[in-house]
């Protein structure tokens, strides 16, 4: 256990470093205000909403909404052709990393991750999360995402709404709503009940992180059903071999719950290597798919 | 090289032409126009 617990103070630090590096504008918090520098037009890889005031990177689930819902992504307007190509873009740069090695983003990189790691940390009683509850996050994307900003408009050529963002995301009220509503003490920015809405559902979901495994990750992350879809096709993926025993210690140190002998090319797996370090036998591995011995995922 | 490798070296080779792509010949500002104001859906105001 010893090299498990290297490893997670290792995973540990990764985190931090990129939690600051793309949280660099640290003004923010005192002034009340985000940072508009050009580098916003490129995605973290990872949920982290644009509107948090240290934020220098775009939020890809937001940007994808923003453009999808906008007057001429779907209205047959001149803009609609580079806001095409401009989501072409996008999706290629979040889509990047998956291929390489899936959901490696979510253990490494995103923030709500390491958020969800932390808050687990505190001592309480664990819940288990049905393994069908997987499929939220896929209706996340799909309606959420996709299908609502883009078909939903007020009148045929105005824009549409972000409604992942709108009425679920926790991270956008937690990280932003929040931070930004206690700046303004309620001058400029209108508090309704869209805002009660959204902050009863963040706090319900930050609550969750306490008694579950990263329950965001594995129910309602829309970039984890895209990164899960995407990493089933990617270069780097797990293996288990005949050695494995069936002890199940990687699924007790797994941060998203699986057992990994049993569903080695899981969507769910977000590629921490934590399962590898716990492991007593030595039977399971990254394998990169062009090693010849490559037997699962 | 195996048979295995080669969807995932093409994916990604496809989608680094498609990030350059879109980022060269799209407008990439309409990403910047969003993230760089507040967004109120997403604070839960709009």
């Amino acid at each position: 256990m010893a090299r498990l617990q290297r490893w997670r103070i290792a995973r540990r630090i990764i985190q931090l470093g990129f939690l600051g590096a793309t949280n660099l504008y640290l003004a923010g918090w005192v002034r009340g205000a985000i940072y508009t520098g050009s580098s916003k037009m490129f995605p973290i890889p990872g949920l982290h909403c644009y509107s948090c005031p240290s934020s220098v990177l775009s939020c890809p689930v937001g940007s994808i909404q923003s453009i999808v819902s906008s007057p001429g992504f779907l209205g047959g307007l001149s803009s609609g052709r580079a806001d095409a190509l401009a989501l072409i873009g996008l999706l290629g740069l979040v889509l990047l990393p998956a291929f390489v090695a899936g959901r490696i983003a979510c253990a490494y990189v995103c923030p709500f991750g390491l958020i969800q790691d932390l808050m687990y940390r505190i001592p309480a009683p664990r819940l288990r999360v049905p393994a069908s509850w997987r499929a939220g996050k896929y209706v996340m994307l799909v309606l959420f995402v996709l299908l609502l900003p883009m078909v939903l408009r007020p009148v045929p050529l105005a824009g549409g709404d972000p409604w992942f963002c709108k009425v679920v995301c926790p991270a956008g009220t937690s990280l932003a709503g929040w931070p930004l509503a206690l700046h303004d003490g309620g001058e400029t920015l209108q508090l309704g009940w869209l805002f009660g809405w959204k902050s009863a559902v963040a706090a319900l979901v930050l609550a969750w992180f306490v008694f579950s495994k990263r329950p965001f990750c594995r129910v309602l992350c829309p970039l984890g059903a895209l990164w899960g879809a995407a990493g089933k096709a990617s270069l780097v993926r797990m293996r288990v071999s005949e050695d494995c025993i069936d002890c199940g210690l990687c699924r007790d140190v797994c941060p998203v719950d699986i057992q990994i002998n049993l569903e080695p090319a899981s969507a769910e797996c977000i590629r921490c290597g934590e399962c590898i370090r716990a492991c007593p036998v030595d039977a399971i591995s990254h394998r990169p798919a062009w090693r010849k011995d490559h037997e699962e995922g | 090289m195996t048979k295995r490798a080669l969807l995932p070296m093409v994916l990604i080779a496809a989608a680094a032409a498609a990030a350059l792509a879109g980022y060269l010949l799209g407008d990439p500002w309409v990403i910047w126009r969003k993230a760089a104001s507040v967004c109120l859906e997403c604070i839960g105001v709009g």
